[in-house]
């Protein structure tokens, strides 16, 4: 086939990094135009692979290896399975949201704006691509410069203190897994993420591996002790920034467990599930509460953001206890499918609420909950669409949240009672902080001045909320496409994460 | 003819100052700028198109490692020379003076690059020290006096440390070569002197505290030279020493606890600094551990130490540019505060100066993390993990104050009257030179390849040529005494 020809990833990654280049050199005027063709052929290139893809193997595809640094063993070595197809095509997507928004949510320099996530987005395609872990951390950190730049720079008051913060905790997580990597590719002989699978380790080394790794990648999911930088980073940034962080930046880390930590070092795992398991539901219950005595709506949208990236690292670390109490398969296999899909979902419910958040508040500057009210009189089509990502971030039925949060249960069930009672416990901590604030919000009478003077969204606006809430509902409803593109590498992926390394 | 290019220099160093002083004042200041930068490009063109044929005279060693350091810091020079020639002219401080200095430190360099025996070692140290601390005296203003005595005098002590060292060494082993005696306790001893001696010349701690102070007094141009160029130097005379096997015994966990302490250090006082560049003062003492930590690892780091210099150097060449560039004629900018909202003023020369500190950093894609990582790589073959570790540990301290800076470059913006609000042309002449260090930094960050080889190739070929020997230590004694001919 054709498609497989073509070096993809790299023209992607490429036309990514040169689009963001020329955007920083255009002028505000002409950055935009250019930033939508450019996220659109971005959006295009991601289709191809999307055909390309075969969806009955668990092998790499589009691999591309060639060598890089030789004095060191690293290798450009790319590759996409079904883990990381639908979150490239996540990326994508959400950063032609980003950039059809971007005049409403920044008023200064949106040609830099513009151009940072076209280097965000290189990066974050860098990441699920990489093979090869120095790429991999180098893509990792590079993440880092955009963000902390887009944190800095568009952030509201305290901009500094939360940039510096973000960028010092996922720095310190970061160079712990680089130690960790290093020591990995000089036992292995080799750098690439795959010979690791089968390289036998004993148990001592992997608790240190797996915690190294663990260090990191909790950092920026975030998981519930080391999670703190996140409602200060979210809060300050820009609305485009903190989209980004919720749909991407948090995923990327939960891709570290998929990638890493469960197939390099399973016995470790293994030993640790309890803790992990103990830490995701701390997240689910305790954040879930922090989110229900929450005055400031940003705040609060982070929080119940953390709550739910516990239901991811619950499904990754489920299938250990799952597997002891049923010895099947395809019920671990269940769990961490579940945990993939909360991934995607979680991006457009949290998401869409951040995007749909910074549209309001670029027209009512503020984000005091109290401050509200009554919005819905003014502003009725805002509101559906906010209702639905509101909706879909409680887990209706129908929507996208609904389909991975209901399949990690199913699986906690299978785990233990009290797991699955716990984490049962969300859908009604998220339904009450959710709704309750949906409520303050956007009902009863208006109470400010300048709630009297909102327009509703304008047409732009309306096509890039519609694009997430079709993907709310496409998801929610018809799910079958995501999950069988991820099938047989989360199959691949269980049996290695269940084998006994030494 | 192995002496080619330090005997040029000695010729312009006659010329310039004998035609230098028959012209009119005003004159002297670009005829002796001219001289230098022809006399680098002399020496550039000696280096680069004779080819390297490893050579030994007495202890004078011409190896690719000598040629293509010199190589690089000649062309470092030359950029710096470039760079500094607007400031100088107009910031009083004495041009020529500066210029002839500059030459001597460099023939200084030069001997210490391919000095293979303690003797020459010394003079090359001295003969480049000397004119340094003169030169931070060009600056005749309190802090710059201050600085120049401090230095001088804790120079002096430092070489005192190095001779009494090489004293020790010559009892012990009754030779000046580099030869070390593990089982003699008075080689053992000497060389600690030198090492010392050493450390303290590249800034390492605990022999350290003269950084900031001279980095603070001097003028910029004397500090881009203090900065850069020696460090490369002194690192070939550390890598000529650990090559016969200096530091591969007992001194090995002294030269590990010194590097790990001078990161800490300089780590640590870095964090509270508000002057520009007291706190690259202290960043230099910070990465001065890295690579005296390359050191430390034997003849597998050598190469990374190599590797790590130049982009140290490069950078710093880079941060202490942009200062120059940014500073007003009768104002150095100093103050971290002055670079406050530089994104707003100077969009472009706000965006190199981020690269190169995010380079300093050691954020990938840039070369500072491809140095580093080289560098922990290597103490992970040596099976040093835990101190490769502890390293990385303090590496983090060292990120917050380099994103503190670009916090002041990007996020803030001055409400300052000093700086007028028009908008400077994008790109001047001064800003485009600037540009080099960052193309530099960001090819060999993406792809380092062609670099590390060459470093690389530096280092091999270098152990080979010099395997001590029995015969040949004994070969190397009579000929000493040859020379010396003692009366018995």
């Amino acid at each position: 086939m054709l498609l497989h020809k073509l070096p993809l990833i790299s023209i992607l990654i490429s036309q990514s990094l040169f689009s963001g280049i020329w955007i920083l050199l255009s002028s505000d005027d002409r950055a935009k135009n250019i930033a939508i063709s450019s996220s659109i052929f971005s959006l295009f290139l991601g289709m191809l692979l999307y055909l390309g893809f075969d969806t009955s193997t668990a092998n790499m595809q589009f691999v591309e290896n060639y060598s890089w640094i030789a004095s060191l063993k690293i290798n450009y070595y790319v590759g996409i399975d079904g883990i990381s197809l639908p979150l490239i095509l996540l990326t994508l997507f959400i950063n032609l949201i980003i950039v059809l928004t971007a005049n409403d949510l920044v008023n200064q320099q949106i040609s830099y704006y513009l151009g940072l996530f076209f280097f965000l987005q290189a990066m974050v395609v860098g990441v699920f691509v990489a093979l090869n872990t120095f790429l991999f951390y180098l893509f990792w950190e590079g993440m880092l410069i955009p963000m902390y730049l887009c944190i800095g720079i568009w952030g509201s008051q305290l901009r500094s203190y939360a940039a510096i913060k973000f960028f010092i905790y996922t720095f310190f997580g970061s160079v712990i897994m680089l130690l960790a990597l290093i020591y990995l590719s000089i036992k292995a002989g080799s750098s690439s993420i795959i010979s690791f699978y089968n390289l036998p380790l004993s148990l001592y080394e992997q608790s240190f591996i797996l915690f190294a790794l663990i260090l990191a990648f909790a950092v920026k999911i975030p998981m519930w002790p080391v999670h703190t930088w996140l409602p200060d980073a979210h809060t300050e940034a820009p609305a485009g920034g903190s989209v980004i962080l919720a749909a991407l930046m948090l995923k990327v880390g939960a891709y570290g467990f998929f990638r890493f930590c469960l197939p390099i070092t399973p016995d470790a795992c293994l030993e640790a599930s309890w803790l992990m398991i103990a830490l995701s539901l701390i997240a689910i219950v305790n954040i879930g509460l922090v989110a229900l005595a929450q005055h400031d709506m940003k705040r609060l949208i982070a929080y119940s953001s953390v709550a739910h990236m516990g239901f991811v690292s619950l499904g990754c670390f489920m299938i250990y206890p799952i597997f002891k109490n049923s010895g099947h398969l395809p019920s671990a296999q269940l769990a961490l499918s579940g945990a993939m899909v909360q991934m995607i979902t979680h991006a457009f419910g949290s998401g869409g609420m951040f995007l749909a958040f910074g549209l309001l508040y670029e027209k009512i500057h503020t984000r005091l909950i109290a401050d509200m009210g009554g919005i819905v009189q003014k502003m009725p089509y805002f509101t559906a669409f906010f209702m639905i990502f509101v909706l879909s971030n409680v887990g209706l039925p129908g929507t996208a949240g609904f389909v991975g949060e209901f399949m990690v249960l199913v699986s906690a069930v299978q785990t233990n009672f009290w797991v699955a009672l716990l984490a049962g416990l969300t859908l009604v901590l998220s339904a009450s902080y959710s709704l309750f604030m949906f409520k303050r919000v956007f009902y009863g009478p208006i109470t400010q001045a300048n709630i009297e003077k909102l327009e509703d969204i304008s047409p732009h606006q309306y096509i890039a909320l519609s694009l997430m809430v079709i993907g709310i509902f496409f998801i929610g409803l018809y799910p079958q496409p995501l999950i069988k593109i991820m099938d047989k590498s989360i199959a691949n992926l269980v049996q290695l994460a269940l084998q006994a390394k030494f | 003819m192995i002496f080619l290019p330090e005997a040029t220099i000695i010729f312009f160093i006659i010329t310039t100052l004998l035609l230098g002083i028959s012209l009119p004042t005003h004159q002297r200041g670009t005829f002796s700028n001219v001289m230098t930068l022809v006399m680098i490009f002399f020496i550039t063109c000696q280096l680069s198109v004779n080819p390297v044929s490893p050579d030994t005279w007495q202890g004078w060693q011409i190896d690719l490692m000598s040629q293509n350091l010199k190589l690089f810091i000649s062309i470092i020079l030359f950029f710096i020379i470039l760079i500094n020639t607007n400031y100088i002219k107009n910031a009083h401080i004495k041009i020529f003076e500066y210029n002839i200095l500059t030459q001597a430190v460099l023939l200084g360099l030069f001997v210490v690059c391919s000095a293979n025996n303690f003797l020459i070692l010394f003079v090359g140290l001295e003969l480049s020290a000397l004119p340094l601390y003169a030169m931070i005296a060009l600056y005749q203003k309190r802090l710059g006096l201050e600085a120049s005595i401090k230095y001088f005098i804790l120079g002096a002590l430092a070489s005192g440390f190095i001779l009494f060292g090489i004293s020790f060494c010559f009892g012990a082993t009754g030779s000046i070569q580099f030869i070390i005696d593990e089982q003699s306790k008075l080689s053992v001893l000497g060389m600690l002197f030198v090492t010392c001696g050493l450390l303290f010349k590249v800034g390492c701690a605990p022999f350290h505290n003269w950084v900031p102070d001279v980095y603070e007094g001097a003028p910029l141009p004397a500090v881009m030279i203090i900065a850069t160029l020696p460090k490369i130097a002194y690192i070939t005379a550390f890598i000529r020493l650990g090559q016969n096997g200096a530091f591969l015994g007992s001194l090995q966990p002294v030269l590990i606890l010194c590097a790990l302490t001078s990161m800490l250090i300089g780590n640590l006082s870095a964090l509270s600094q508000t002057n520009t560049k007291r706190l690259l003062g202290y960043s230099s003492v910070a990465h001065m551990g890295y690579l005296i930590l390359a050191i430390a690892i034997g003849v597998s780091g050598f190469s990374s130490a190599i590797f790590y210099a130049i982009i140290y150097t490069v950078a710093t060449f880079g941060v202490l540019g942009t200062l120059v560039t940014l500073s007003k004629p009768n104002h150095e900018l100093s103050e971290l505060s002055e670079l406050q909202g530089l994104h707003h003023r100077q969009p472009v020369i706000a965006f190199f100066l981020m690269c190169i500190i995010f380079s300093m950093a050691s954020i990938p894609p840039l070369a500072g993390f491809m140095a580093k990582l080289n560098i922990l790589y290597e103490l992970y073959i040596a099976n040093f993990i835990v101190v490769g570790v502890i390293a990385m540990l303090i590496a983090v301290i060292g990120i917050f104050y380099y994103i503190r800076v670009i916090r002041l470059l990007y996020f803030d913006t001055k409400k300052d009257s000093n700086f007028n609000s028009a908008r400077v042309p994008l790109i001047t002449k001064d800003s485009w030179l600037l540009a080099l260090p960052v193309i530099f930094i960001l090819i060999n960050g993406i792809s380092p390849g062609s670099l590390l080889s060459t470093t690389d190739k530096m280092i091999t070929r270098k152990t080979v040529a010099t395997q001590p020997s029995p015969t040949k230590k004994n070969l190397v004694h009579s000929d000493i005494e040859d020379i010396f001919k003692f009366p018995h």
